[in-house]
């Protein structure tokens, strides 16, 4: 009896210890905010753990349903492009840090039980093995044939549901001009620019060794350069936001004032239809006028819209150069029923607004109803700068760069100067 | 040994400025500048070059020279253009600068577009202005060193 009861005991303890292992640790409960969330400002009601720093600088990040997450990085760090990161233990924080794989980059995403990674000229997969943090590192190509690039080299990545990849190949210039960057220079008419770069292509995700001139297909054009990109299962359509064209006063003094230069263009939010064309490099989005006007490099004047008036619109605009860097729509159950359905945008800030303060270093969120924007942007994750005051990007502590959802519903943040990675979860 | 080489430099600084009030003045400059004026005094350069710096540079290297991470680079104390020799610093302005370089330890790989639309004398100004600014120490040079390089730039 009395050795029935010690096992009984025991066999309770066990169960009960097997319980705390599966529910205690990976419910939100289980998770302790960082002192002052990490230095970020969040909404009432969430908090935020730091996951892991300095890993280096941080692109895109998504999480593997075991939770698992992956970091790819700008440059490889201890030989690695990518950086693997798992917790152990259950308090959110990873204490298994991997850095693999030879190709450093910035598109990140798992599709079929695969890694697959946007290098800034090839995108590749390894097969993710069961149990273990590393893929195989064994790699894939998916797509090649991507030119090097000195600007708008980067190739995010994502997928749709019926088996196709889309990758941004952001265009090799500002406004097409040529030579690029140069005061007065008028835009080459038509951009020759446009059959190659400027847009978003189409591969399937399953096939190897796709060219993409030859088995890429440009699936929407006149994208001057689109880092934030993804599928929205919920609306079954691509959405992406554009880098607009930089220093329009420095190059036009006699059309743009100091102050018109850091204040136009928009950051331009588009839900990118097969076929879409949102005019880059003929045509900008002026947010004042609520419009596309038609580039200097093409004879604009500022106002005139000439071949813009039929251009694809933007669903929202955001304030000019603040450099929209990752996009994810949310699907969890963590957050409140506001956020459901809704798009987090992660802002890496920007350098085109000097003399003047430099701005956006930020995650904004988006309301969203079937397609389209319910309500109006607001900030969501702020401070990452540490300070009101930043004159030059390099002042800035922390810039947001990549964003992933977690299975529980958390949001990952990661951040590009000093590779920190925060977990938001709402706290009920 | 230090002294002198302080004093070497001084009086390089004031042969290359009585070279420029020799070089022939430039008429096609932005700003209305007098033949009689002396090209790159300090405060010239300081006022005129930083105003061209501002103008023409400061998007990408900001107003404080510090760049921007991951795409320009830094050039505040910058150990390139203090150990540059002149000609290396005009055929920036007047090429550009394509591929790769580091830069305390960061990678660059963005493309700076040439300068060479500027006037001699901007140039010069901008110059010196860099590399006496932002904690540098570097070469300075003469709107006629720049109209020389022109001449056999690629």
């Amino acid at each position: 009896m009395k050795t029935t009861n010690s096992v009984s005991i025991l066999v309770l303890i066990s169960l009960n210890f097997i319980l705390f292992i599966l529910t205690g640790c990976s419910t939100k409960t289980g998770l302790r905010p960082a002192e002052n969330n990490g230095g970020i400002v969040l909404p009432d009601g969430f908090a935020a753990l730091i996951v892991a720093d300095s890993l280096g600088d941080g692109r895109h990040i998504v999480v593997n349903s075991n939770g698992d997450i992956y970091v790819t990085l700008r440059n490889l760090k201890d030989g690695g492009g990518v950086v693997g990161l798992r917790d152990t233990s259950g308090d959110g924080k990873a204490d298994i840090i991997k850095f693999f794989g030879p190709f450093s980059g910035t598109g990140i995403d798992i599709h079929n039980g695969y890694l697959y990674v946007g290098a800034d000229t090839i995108v590749i997969r390894y097969k993710l093995i069961d149990g273990e943090l590393v893929p195989n590192l064994n790699y894939e190509v998916i797509a090649k044939g991507f030119v090097p690039q000195n600007q708008h080299e980067t190739k995010p990545i994502t997928f749709d549901t019926i088996g196709n990849m889309y990758v941004t190949i952001g265009a090799p210039s500002n406004a097409c001009q040529e030579p690029d960057r140069t005061p007065g220079t008028l835009g080459v008419d038509p951009c020759p620019l446009l059959a190659q770069y400027g847009g978003i292509w189409r591969f399937k995700a399953d096939s190897l060794n796709q060219d993409q001139m030859a088995q890429g297909y440009r699936y929407a054009t006149g994208i001057r350069n689109a880092v934030a990109l993804d599928w929205n299962k919920s609306a079954n359509s691509l959405y992406a936001l554009q880098h607009g064209r930089d220093q329009l006063s420095q190059f036009w003094p006699e059309l743009y004032s100091e102050n018109e230069g850091i204040n136009l263009p928009a950051e331009e939010f588009f839900q990118v239809k097969e076929g879409s064309d949102f005019g880059w490099p003929y045509c900008y989005f002026d947010p004042f006028q609520n419009k596309k006007v038609l580039s200097p490099e093409y004879g604009g004047n500022k106002t005139d819209q000439g071949r813009c008036a039929d251009k694809d619109q933007p669903i929202m605009s955001f304030p000019a150069h603040i450099a929209p860097n990752d996009l994810i729509f949310y699907s969890g159950n963590n957050f409140p029923e506001k956020y459901q359905h809704g798009a987090f945008i992660a802002f890496h800030g920007s350098w085109n607004r000097a003399p003047q303060q430099q701005k956006g270093y930020l995650v904004a969120f988006v309301p969203f109803k079937g397609e389209l924007p319910s309500g109006k942007w607001e900030i969501f994750a702020d401070n990452f700068a540490g300070s009101d005051s930043i004159m030059s990007p390099r002042d800035s502590k922390h810039r947001p760069c990549g964003l992933a959802q977690g299975q529980d519903g958390s949001l990952y943040i990661v951040d590009s100067v000093k590779g920190k990675v925060w977990r938001i979860f709402y706290k009920q | 040994m230090r002294n002198t080489t302080l004093w070497l430099y001084g009086f390089s600084l004031i042969l290359i400025w009585s070279c420029s009030n020799s070089s022939s003045p430039e008429n096609n400059s932005e700003k209305k500048i007098s033949n009689e004026e002396t090209i790159n005094k300090p405060a010239k350069v300081k006022d005129e070059g930083q105003a061209l710096y501002l103008k023409y540079c400061m998007a990408c290297h900001q107003t404080d020279g510090s760049g921007v991470p991951g795409m320009y680079p830094p050039i505040t104390n910058s150990t390139f253009i203090n150990s540059a020799k002149k000609e290396e610093l005009i055929k920036i302005l007047l090429n550009g600068m394509k591929g790769p370089i580091e830069v305390n330890g960061q990678k660059y790989n963005q493309q700076m577009p040439k300068q060479d639309f500027l006037t001699d004398e901007q140039l010069s100004l901008i110059i010196n202005f860099v590399s006496k600014s932002f904690g540098n120490n570097g070469s300075v040079v003469s709107p006629s060193d720049i109209s020389a390089q022109r001449k056999t730039n690629p």
